[in-house]
């Protein structure tokens, strides 16, 4: 019999699974591939003969995992294996293993285990994974944007939120993905905009909202999905919507003499507050921009020499 | 023979057997009344199953309301004509013979005479989760205290004056179980989020989004705002996910279709799943539709169902229902210009 058990009408809905391996050469890659793949497809037709439910004692993953000494490995089949979708494909691509499933809940983590057990290493796991989903917070103080004191306000929450904004969009542990850098911007009124992939969309824009409220600064919240092949989902919102969205990056290389007038370049470009900007001319070499057009790098690149910095504007693909 | 047995017999896995059964077709439901806690069992042993009467009865039990809201479909003037020994033996009775749940609303149902008293009875005298829905404008700390226990979960519907976030901070105070009604129109729809993020801040943790019914077009999303609203839904879904749970009104159907949901967009159950009670003892499929059939007890109540089966699956003639092809914006007429539905 198979049971359905929920509390509400919340959605069950399904994500992708990507799993990322690496050896130390080729070959033993290509062994872990294969049997990962073996297994996969063994226990993908054992679910289905099984109907997705019950135990999985007696299946083609719990014998691989008794195999390799694996501990994980769910009791029962549960929502741990593609059921409407088509089977994990695992490949293997130089040292590295990919497994890859475009729909399902979750995944056993024996899988993960097995990359580690057989000499590898898993650079990447992506459970559950949809494209990640970004806010935009939208600030505005009573008075609007012609009054002085309520300007004062919104720019004072704004330094206030800066600060907070590295430990609200860290990567957890897991996550080897680089940081978005969050961008501020004003839009046509004038009016201030946070861009932001907060680590907990929720926990992020309720924090952003209670310093908003402290300072008696209203918010408007939109949340929207960027693309995770996207390197910088928010270019084209930065410098206050100045860089046109393209193929061209921005690379500083060095400040020069006077490393407060880049910074203040730097947080015109990036829309971001002094701290940030001041960590971004601490850590160079630096790409600045990502993804902006050729006008846009160029414009960017002379701002930044005009200042004594050391700045380039290149295309990743030299046909660009 | 051990596939023909009735509901009460199939054997359950343990967790389940202590749950209430309802015969689902080729299904069968247990639920929890005091957690909501539902599951779906089928297989070879529920095969032979088949429903054989409402899982849940909506009960508008008064008309009568201290708001006057622009989108409601009640006669705000037509009295109860229900008493709560009335309503009491209805209840007991239908809960006696499978019913699960009752949801009470109206009007406000707090604005009927003995209302805590029936309450009260329910709780002792039934099996039903009871819920109700209401504007909160009654929930003082008195009257939830002296409720307490005797529902299953209380629904808010929020307005834009009824204070919502001063009765979500008094339910949360008292531990209730609660959601709030959010009726999603286009003058809303642009703060949906702002709402959503609104409620959740008040410890809202249950948010159901109702589609408007009734001849007003400018409070019909158009269906050029569909896609749009299904996608930030889902957005917000899957960014607020365990935070807050968003629910879409059946009414939707396929407009939201977007939206990932539990079972898929499912035809509307109205005069079967469920069905309502008036406060001038008819018998409706749902609260929008026309037909109209008297009752004088349980009884009627469970004949009908069957009787008209056919009767209460048809649409409701006030534009927004789900069963019709184009939802019924046909019948807005000319001053829907936007409200066009292809027929799919």
């Amino acid at each position: 019999m198979r049971v359905r058990l929920f509390q509400a009408f919340a959605s069950n809905n399904s994500g992708s699974y990507t799993l990322v391996g690496r050896f130390p050469d080729e070959s033993r890659a290509g062994e872990a591939a294969a049997a990962l793949g073996a297994m996969c497809a063994a226990h993908s037709t054992w679910c289905e003969a099984a109907g997705h439910a019950g135990s999985l004692a007696e299946s083609p993953l719990a014998a691989f995992a008794r195999e390799h000494g694996l501990v994980g490995v769910p009791a029962e089949l549960d929502d741990h294996w593609p059921e409407h979708g088509p089977p994990p494909s695992v490949v293997h691509v130089g040292p590295q293993v990919l497994v890859l499933v475009p729909y399902t809940v979750t995944m056993p983590r024996a899988l993960g285990e097995y990359i580690y057990r057989s000499g590898g290493r898993v650079d990447l796991e992506i459970d559950h994974g949809h494209d990640p989903l970004a806010a935009e917070v939208s600030l505005w103080a009573p008075g609007g944007h012609a009054d002085q004191a309520a300007r004062d306000r919104v720019e004072a929450v704004r330094a206030r939120i800066d600060t907070e904004l590295p430990a609200l969009t860290a990567r957890a542990a897991y996550d080897t993905r680089p940081v978005i850098a969050p961008a501020w911007f004003r839009g046509d009124w004038g009016q201030l905009h946070l861009a932001a992939e907060f680590t907990d969309a929720a926990a992020g824009v309720l924090r952003v909202r209670e310093l908003c409220r402290d300072a008696g600064v209203e918010v408007h919240v939109r949340i929207f999905e960027i693309s995770r092949r996207d390197p910088d989902p928010f270019a084209a919102r930065r410098g206050d919507g100045r860089h046109a969205p393209g193929r061209y990056r921005v690379a500083l290389w060095s400040a020069g003499a006077s490393r407060v007038a880049v910074m203040k370049v730097v947080r015109a470009l990036l829309g971001c507050g002094l701290d940030a900007a001041r960590v971004h001319v601490g850590e160079l070499p630096k790409e600045l921009l990502l993804g902006v057009s050729r006008d846009a790098a160029e414009d960017a690149v002379r701002r930044l020499r005009e200042v004594g910095a050391d700045a380039e504007a290149f295309a990743p693909d030299p046909s660009g | 023979m051990a596939f023909a047995q009735p509901e009460h017999e199939i054997e359950l896995p343990p967790f389940l057997r202590g749950m209430r059964r309802y015969a689902l077709d080729g299904a069968l439901l247990a639920f929890d009344p005091r957690t909501g806690v539902t599951a779906i069992c089928d297989g070879e042993e529920t095969r032979h199953l088949r429903r054989r009467l409402p899982r849940v009865v909506q009960f508008a039990i008064t008309n009568i309301c201290n708001l006057d809201c622009g989108f409601c479909s009640r006669d705000a003037d037509e009295p109860s004509t229900w008493t709560v020994d009335e309503a009491a033996a209805l209840l007991g009775e239908l809960s006696a013979a499978g019913v699960l749940e009752v949801a009470f609303g109206g009007g406000e149902p707090f604005l009927f005479r003995g209302f805590e008293r029936l309450l009260h009875r329910l709780r002792d005298e039934t099996e039903l989760a009871v819920s109700i829905t209401t504007n909160g404008t009654r929930l003082d700390d008195a009257l939830l205290e002296r409720i307490s226990g005797t529902y299953a979960q209380l629904r808010v519907s929020a307005y834009d004056d009824n204070d919502v976030a001063g009765t979500l901070g008094r339910l949360a105070a008292h531990g209730a179980c609660f959601g709030v009604n959010w009726l999603l129109t286009p003058a809303r729809l642009p703060r949906l989020e702002d709402e959503v993020l609104g409620l959740l801040d008040a410890g809202c943790r249950d948010v159901l989004l109702l589609a408007y019914n009734g001849d007003d077009p400018e409070l019909h999303l158009e269906p050029a705002a569909w896609a749009e609203a299904a996608l930030r839904i889902e957005h917000l879904s899957r960014a607020f996910a365990g935070r807050i749970a968003l629910k879409l009104d059946i009414c939707w159907g396929r407009r939201m279709a977007g939206v990932p949901q539990l079972f898929g967009v499912e035809a509307c159950a109205a005069g079967a799943d469920f069905v309502v009670i008036t406060s001038d003892r008819k018998l409706r499929p749902c609260s929008f539709h026309d037909l109209a059939l008297p009752i004088a007890g349980a009884a009627d109540v469970l004949r009908l169902w069957t009787e008209a089966r056919a009767r209460l699956a048809t649409p409701a003639t006030r534009p927004g229902c789900a069963r019709e092809p184009d939802f019924g914006y046909a019948r807005l007429g000319r001053r829907a210009a936007g409200l066009r539905v292809v027929a799919p």
